[in-house]
Parts: structure tokens; C-alpha cells; sequence
């Protein structure tokens, strides 16, 4: 999946520990570390805008998107 | 908030609705084979409602026995329906409403309703042949019945099956929303 969640980063910037993220934006931990991971299919524009919100930043510091090589020969 | 609430005590209706269903379910299932008893125990009773046109002579018990194990042919294909329903709102009333193993529980039931029809059939054929063995060469009977509440049932059988599909596909939608957070 060439988009990639940059979550970790934003956390370490504000210096939130992903306890307390969940707590604030109502998710439970074993969610939050799925999406931090990027195990997840997807995220609710819902989810994203509370996670903006307490971490104060934009949707584009959360999430990137990395070209995948295409494959040899 | 009004919102969930409302939500809340739909699902909570639901929940009672389907308990009391999965126990409607499971009488029926048990209801068969104990209803069948009681009709082979009186079978002279029944019988021109049932079997009409039958000449019977004096049932044995061995008769009473032997026709009791072939009504059972139908009776225990519904039963194996039946006790998936029971385990369809089983599931329900826990709050298990688009699962995959609901699909397949359906599905059987569907299943049972479509596979009770021949049965029942060959049921019917089979006790003709049983009650009049006996009877001297001419007057032994085969008899093949097929009635408007068979074509009912396999248009009901029909529509399961169409639900069926339809809950598993809903299933497996609920199954990638669960992997959106």
C-alpha cells in the first residue's frame, strides 16, 4: 500500500503517548495501534478529524503517500 | 445522541424479538417429531385427511412403527432446519447480525424448507406402500401427492435462499467496514 501512515511521528512531535490519543479521540488502543501500524483498510474522515484535532495538524501530516517501485525487468 | 439512543433501543427490540424467535424455533423443531407420535398413535383418526382414498385395514403397532420412522423422513429434515434458525437468532439476539456463519445458517434452512418438499413426497409415497402391504393383490395402493402448500414452500424456500445470498454479502461488507477505524 503506497500510503503510509505517519501517526508515530505526529505523536513523537507532540510528545502524546498512543494511550492517551485514544483516550481523547475515543478509540479503543487495540484500533489505534492497528492504525498506527497501518493494518487498516481505511480511516474515517470522523476518526481523522479528531486525531487533527487533539494533535493539532493537518490530515497531510498524518498520512503520505510513497510511490511502489515498479516490479524488475 | 437522540440519534444512538433511537439505535440503541432498535437493536435492543431486535435482540427480544429474535430471543423469542430463536425459542418459537426451537418448539417447532421438537414440535415435529413429538406432533407425529401423536398422530401414528390415532393414525385411523387422520387418515382420510391426510392420506384420502386409503384403504386401511387394522394398524399393529409394527405398522404404527414402521409409519412413524418414514412420516420422520420430512419431519427430521425440518428439525436440522429448524434448529438452524434457532441458531440464526441465537446469534441475533446476541447482536451477531451480519456474520458470515448467519449466511450459512439460513442458507441451510433454505435449504431444509427445498429438500422437505421431495421428501415429503417420497414420504407419502412410501407410507401408501407400507399401510396397504398387506392387502390382497388389486387393492394395494402407491400413491403420489403433491399439494398448492408444496408450491408454497418452495417459493418460500426460494426467497430464503435469495436472503441468504444477500445477508453474505452484507457480511462481508460489514467485514471491511470493521477494518476502517
Amino acid at each position: 500500500m503506497p500510503i503510509v501512515v505517519t501517526l508515530d511521528v505526529m505523536l513523537a512531535r507532540r510528545k502524546m503517548r498512543g494511550k492517551e490519543l485514544a483516550e481523547r479521540i475515543g478509540m479503543t488502543e487495540q484500533n489505534l495501534s492497528l492504525l498506527r501500524s497501518g493494518k487498516v483498510k481505511g480511516i474515517r474522515f470522523e476518526t481523522l478529524s479528531r486525531i487533527c484535532n487533539v494533535l493539532e495538524c493537518q490530515p497531510a501530516d498524518l498520512l503520505t503517500y510513497e510511490p511502489e517501485e515498479p516490479p524488475d525487468g | 445522541m437522540v440519534e444512538a439512543l433511537t439505535a440503541e433501543r432498535r437493536r435492543e427490540r431486535l435482540s427480544r424479538f429474535a430471543a423469542a424467535m430463536r425459542w418459537v424455533s426451537l418448539a417447532l423443531a421438537v414440535a415435529g417429531p413429538v406432533i407425529l407420535i401423536g398422530v401414528w398413535l390415532r393414525f385411523e383418526a387422520f387418515a382420510p385427511s391426510v392420506m384420502p382414498g386409503l384403504r386401511l385395514s387394522e394398524l399393529l403397532t409394527g405398522d404404527r412403527i414402521g409409519g412413524y420412522a418414514i412420516s420422520m423422513l420430512p419431519a427430521a429434515i425440518g428439525m436440522w432446519g429448524f434448529f438452524h434458525l434457532a441458531r440464526l437468532f441465537g446469534r441475533f439476539a446476541e447482536g451477531d447480525l451480519f456474520d458470515r456463519d448467519n449466511a450459512v445458517r439460513l442458507r441451510r434452512f433454505a435449504v431444509s424448507l427445498l429438500a422437505v418438499i421431495p421428501a415429503k413426497i417420497v414420504a407419502h409415497a412410501l407410507l401408501s406402500v407400507w399401510l396397504t402391504r398387506a392387502a390382497e393383490p388389486g387393492a394395494r395402493q402407491l400413491q403420489i401427492s403433491v399439494s398448492s402448500t408444496d408450491v408454497v414452500l418452495f417459493a418460500i424456500g426460494l426467497l430464503m435462499v435469495a436472503l441468504a445470498t444477500v445477508l453474505r454479502e452484507a457480511a462481508a461488507i460489514a467485514d471491511e467496514n470493521r477494518q476502517f477505524v
